[in-house]
């Protein structure tokens, strides 16, 4: 190649990096997703009707797949009283969910059910809500379309410009909003549903390795359960299904090691269990390698998270 | 893969860096064929056979025409290229249609059970390679063109992964020329190599980054306005119905002028020269304007392949207006298996015919002076792009009372105008998108070579625009990139 593709090869790089650093700049001072928002959501200061008993779903993007008002519809039935409230956002993490659960439990729910997976105790923090460093922009950038997909730049961008020009009607059109989700949005790739074919093709974020020794998460994730069975409510966790495609990409010591701090919760508070895990690897309700559909045909999974909660109800 | 992504810009970049290496004219086809094959797979996977077979065949069948010695073998050979390449088209992207027809008639006259569909993978980007092959022998077949004297000149001409999945369609004779030859404007001496030139890499990256521009930062975020009101739009005022209807118009342009910016632009990194496939259309004059100037690499095939042969204007009047009628109904079906595409290519064949008729029944009125001042021909345009966004209606919306609902509320205004401040403020970011679409499609308008004019910038200058292009592209990304709409066809 000449001197001159050079130079131009060179300009295109300076361009790119300097497309890539207003993106980094708009991420860092106006993340898609902050605590803070979540901490100021609505639903927190809602008046619920006093005779309501409220059932919350704690969790990430994987649980914020459930049909929070299929479920709800399905436990009605049964109970008038009872209603569901999903209250998943994604990027959740044990020890975010702990700093929300003073004012969670103000609400005096009646009984909660908490979503996990291996990300939840591997060696990660959410990006909203830490400082959005440049090695994870890159990383992201370069390694991950999901969590390119959660980052969504037109979101930040949309929010840089509202705060510029105070106007608070802009927001991400097209996203779906249930009811008794109230920390979540999906969009829509969320609903549909990929071939087996293309999940395997995916690029597959596989969380670092889970360290049993010293681990926050697990730690934080008890002082919630500890808080939570102090205020007399009980508290079941269930795990999260994977795909046929993600699974085959875990170790067995990451799968062995799951099950050990599982075991060890269940145990230590006398907690149900229930694993989902492994339920519809091979079904073709998912939308990526790690999150079900949100789709009529993936509504097995709703179901049984009913299932789950009329039999705890009954117990 | 899609040309919006990360997979593509890094493939990109590694045939390019490839290409550079090779030494070897012949090495050089036979990695960008493997390339473009691998392309094709990764789209569509054992669909890859189909354009192999399609390959072979017009390959040996041209080969067998052009040294055929009777005219009937000639046509039988014609023949038997042209059932095998519509006969795959027809079988892979209409069987179920035809079934689907055959059913509601046989459930019309009582008939038993109906045939099950045969529910086959559309294969990507079938409708254009197998027109692309079809013009190869008919051109040999009409003594236009000499066959290609290599299977691999001739795959790769098939096959080349720049305009594969959606085109540009590129004919024979104006592409194996130049796997020839390889020369650029700037050189006295002629270079066999495929080489990237300094002037090419500047204006091929120029017109990529309009390409991703206009498809990633004015199509994908003018859709979502778009999909929310036409996905159910009874109930919609005329208002809302007509910057829907806009809306679509600029969004499918985006979407399929950017596609092809980006496919003229690869090609032309690599020195490749394919012909423009849009020029202002919503600028046209009239409807045979706006098909000068909307997918000519289609509307030219058409013509030259379709329309003529059926003998064009040399005929009748009326046998014009039927040919015409003809053409834009086939046309409008090979977008797809689907009535809707049907209503749309026969509003264009109305529109055509009826340009026609008024020009040949009152030729006075091409020759009123008012026409050809500015006025004039603002009056022009306007009631051309009238129709022609009237159009779009069935393109974009597929359930016919959703479609009869959107057509009506466009025709007949109902000037309700209660929500119209409210509906604005609901879609500011769309809709201010459409104004600063309408303000650089008219600059571009007034300055056609605007593109080479940026490109012809020194550098200092020249990255400033690009800049500009890929932040408001990366700051206005969803982070879902979006299947270009003309994949589907």
């Amino acid at each position: 190649m000449n001197t001159k593709n050079y130079k131009i090869l060179c300009s295109l790089f300076i361009s790119t990096v300097i497309a890539s650093f207003s993106l980094f700049f708009v991420l860092d001072y106006y993340p898609s997703t902050t605590y803070q928002e979540i901490e100021k959501n609505t639903f927190f200061s809602k008046d619920f009707d006093i005779n309501e008993k409220k059932i919350f779903i704690f969790g990430a993007s994987q649980t914020g797949r459930i049909n929070s008002i299929h479920v709800d519809d399905i436990i009605s039935k049964s109970f008038p009283n009872y209603s569901v409230y999903n209250l998943s956002y994604d990027g959740d993490l044990p020890k975010t969910r702990n700093k929300l659960l003073t004012q969670t439990l103000s609400l005096e729910p009646e009984i909660i059910f908490y979503g996990v997976s291996y990300r939840d105790f591997a060696n990660i923090e959410s990006k909203q809500f830490s400082d959005f460093s440049l090695v994870k922009y890159i990383d992201i950038v370069t390694n991950n379309k999901y969590e390119l997909d959660s980052v969504n730049p037109k979101l930040a961008t949309l929010k840089a410009i509202k705060e510029l020009t105070f106007d608070e009607s802009l927001s991400s059109e097209n996203r779906i909003v249930l009811s008794n989700s109230p920390l979540m949005t999906l969009s829509t790739p969320a609903t549909k549903i990929t071939s087996q074919n293309d999940l395997e093709k995916s690029v597959i974020l596989i969380p670092p390795q889970i360290d049993i020794t010293q681990n926050e998460q697990v730690d934080y994730l008890k002082k919630s359960i500890l808080l939570i069975k102090n205020k007399d409510i009980p508290i079941i966790i269930f795990t999260t299904p994977l795909s046929q495609s993600y699974l085959d990409n875990i170790s067995n010591s990451d799968k062995q090691k799951l099950k050990h701090i599982l075991d060890e919760i269940s145990s230590e508070f006398d907690i149900p269990i229930y694993n989902f895990t492994n339920n519809y690897a091979s079904l073709d309700i998912w939308a990526d390698p790690s999150h079900v559909a949100f789709n009529k045909n993936s509504i097995i999974y709703s179901d049984d998270i009913a299932k789950m909660i009329l039999k705890e109800i009954d117990s | 893969m899609l040309f919006n992504s990360i997979e593509f810009l890094i493939f990109l970049i590694v045939i390019c860096s490839i290409l550079a290496i090779i030494k070897y004219r012949n090495f050089q086809h036979i990695f960008l064929l493997i390339a473009s094959y691998l392309f094709f797979y990764l789209s569509s996977n054992y669909l890859l056979s189909l354009l192999m077979i399609s390959t072979v065949l017009d390959y040996y069948v041209g080969k067998e025409i052009y040294y055929s010695k009777t005219k009937k073998r000639k046509k039988l050979l014609l023949f038997i290229s042209l059932a095998g390449n519509l006969g795959l088209l027809g079988f892979f992207k209409y069987a179920d249609f035809a079934i689907d027809q055959f059913n509601v008639f046989g459930n019309y006259i009582n008939l038993s059970d109906g045939i099950p569909f045969l529910n086959l993978a559309l294969p990507i980007g079938i409708s254009f390679y197998t027109f692309q092959t079809i013009s190869y022998t008919v051109d040999i077949y009409r003594g236009q063109l000499k066959p290609s004297n290599s299977l691999r000149e001739f795959a790769l001409f098939v096959s080349f992964f720049s305009q594969l999945v959606a085109g540009p369609i590129v004919r024979a004779k104006e592409f194996l020329p130049q796997l020839r030859e390889k020369f650029s404007n700037n050189d006295s001496a002629y270079s066999r190599l495929i080489q990237i030139k300094s002037s090419n890499l500047k204006l091929g990256i120029t017109i990529i980054a309009f390409g991703f521009f206009k498809k990633m930062f004015f199509a994908d975020n003018i859709a979502p306005l778009v999909n929310q009101i036409f996905a159910n739009p009874v109930g919609a005022s005329s208002f809302e119905i007509w910057i829907a209807t806009i809306a679509f118009g600029i969004q499918i342009y985006g979407d399929f002028s950017g596609y092809s910016d980006i496919a003229i632009g690869t090609a032309l990194i690599l020195g490749f020269k394919i012909p423009m496939n849009f020029n202002k259309p919503y600028f046209a004059l009239s409807p045979s304007d706006f098909w000068r100037r909307w997918h000519i690499s289609l509307s030219s095939w058409l013509r030259d392949y379709f329309y003529i042969p059926l003998g064009g204007n040399r005929k009748s009047p009326s046998r014009t207006y039927i040919n015409l009628f003809i053409v834009m109904f086939f046309g409008g079906l090979w977008h797809g298996a689907s009535w809707n595409f049907v209503i749309w290519g026969v509003l264009h064949g109305l529109y055509l015919g009826i340009h026609n008729l008024l020009k040949n029944r009152f030729p006075f009125l091409t020759k009123i002076k008012f026409f050809q001042t500015k006025s004039g021909k603002i009056i022009s345009i306007l009631i051309t792009q009238y129709f022609v966004f009237l159009a779009w209606i069935p393109f974009r919306i597929h359930d016919f009372d959703h479609l009869s609902y959107a057509m009506q509320k466009y025709v007949f205004i109902d000037f309700v105008t209660d929500n119209i401040l409210q509906f604005i403020l609901l879609y500011k970011i769309p809709v201010a998108l459409m104004v600063l679409f309408v303000i650089l499609h008219f600059i571009s308008f007034r300055k056609s070579d605007l593109i080479l004019k940026i490109s012809n910038l020194p550098l200092k200058y020249w990255f400033i625009p690009l800049t500009i292009i890929m932040t408001l592209i990366v700051l206005f990304y969803d982070g879902n990139p979006k299947d270009f709409i003309y994949f589907r066809f």
